[in-house]
């Protein structure tokens, strides 16, 4: 093993050790004050989401999650807009529309979000995953390099959604290459 | 899943306690989210409890920088054996792993962190073994390179 392979696996060992450490720890202390109150919070949304029809592993729950997904895409290809109570949080509601595969140029970014009210975040990587540019802050679902912006013939873009808090709720990531 | 409150608590108080009670009941809440969301993606090489406190750790960054707590403000008011989160190798990592392209900073988080086997994360991303091994080793290029210019390595 390389110097630097040593050096990098170290501090991977270190946060392993921190992570463990910390968990063994929780695991020995007692209660905290509120924790019933989480749990039952937490127990209060595996319901609405199973009652949601989140994908699940009981059997039951396939088909309602089966049904959701036809509804849903009926709703996005097919229905209107929807409003900021119909969304669900993750990946599911960001779809990175061009590039995307093979294009002549890169001359324009498209996503297509069912997110409201939020500021996206666009990075552009190339194939070894080195940060080519980003955009930070964007409020439109498009955007456009400017012709000094220098980008590899093969990229990796991805977009994140950001609420007002700058929490990312949502991401969507896609390839393309010049033709 | 109680030991995300017990693990959150527990980590704030170490860290000087920069965090009110109602920031970590909200924190938690999105703990139990992530956690729900993601775990498909655990295979159980660790306990959960384990694979679960990576997530509290790293939500906890990422509330003390959306609220723009500096380290230095915590260490003046961090008892003599607290540490503050800057010091915290995860916090570095993650912070270096943030800059990768998720799917690369995901790859490298499941092999280094959890440890699993390059055929299980395959597997999670329904990806050949190959591409995921050319994005591991790919990454952590990279991430050796933001590393070393962030002074992260020990």
């Amino acid at each position: 093993m390389s110097e630097e392979h040593q050096r990098e696996e170290q501090l991977f060992e270190a946060a392993r050790r921190e992570i463990a450490e910390l968990s063994d720890a929780a695991r020995e202390s007692g209660p905290e004050p509120g924790e019933d109150a989480l749990v039952d919070a937490f127990r209060e949304r595996v319901r609405d989401n199973a009652r949601r029809g989140r994908p699940s592993r009981a059997p039951l729950w396939i088909a309602a999650a089966a049904m959701l997904a036809t509804v849903s895409i009926w709703a996005i290809f097919l229905g209107p807009e929807p409003g900021p109570g119909g969304t669900t949080l993750g990946s599911g509601d960001i779809e990175c529309l061009a590039p995307r595969g093979p294009v002549e140029s890169f001359d324009r970014f498209e996503w297509r979000s069912r997110q409201t009210r939020v500021r996206y975040d666009l990075r552009i990587y190339d194939t070894d995953g080195a940060l080519v540019h980003e955009e930070g802050g964007l409020s439109e679902t498009t955007w456009q390099p400017g012709p000094a912006l220098e980008l590899p013939p093969r990229i990796v873009w991805e977009v994140h959604a950001r609420d007002a808090t700058s929490a990312v709720i949502g991401w969507a990531s896609a390839e393309s290459s010049l033709r | 899943m109680r030991c995300i409150p017990r693990v959150l608590a527990l980590h704030n108080r170490r860290s000087g306690s920069p965090l009110a009670r109602e920031d970590l009941e909200d924190l938690a809440q999105e703990t139990f989210s992530t956690v729900w969301q993601r775990l498909d993606e655990y295979r159980g090489s660790a306990r959960l409890e384990t694979w679960v406190t990576r997530f509290c750790l790293l939500g906890y960054q990422n509330v003390l920088r959306r609220k723009g707590r500096r380290p230095q403000a915590l260490e003046e008011t961090a008892l003599p054996d607290q540490r503050s989160t800057e010091s915290h190798p995860l916090t570095r990592l993650h912070a270096a792993l943030a800059k990768l392209e998720s799917r690369a900073a995901r790859t490298i988080e499941m092999r280094a962190l959890d440890q699993l086997p390059f055929e299980e994360i395959a597997a999670t991303f329904g990806e050949p073994v190959g591409t995921v091994k050319n994005r591991y080793y790919r990454g952590l290029e990279r991430l050796r390179d933001i590393l070393s210019r962030r002074g992260g390595l020990p």
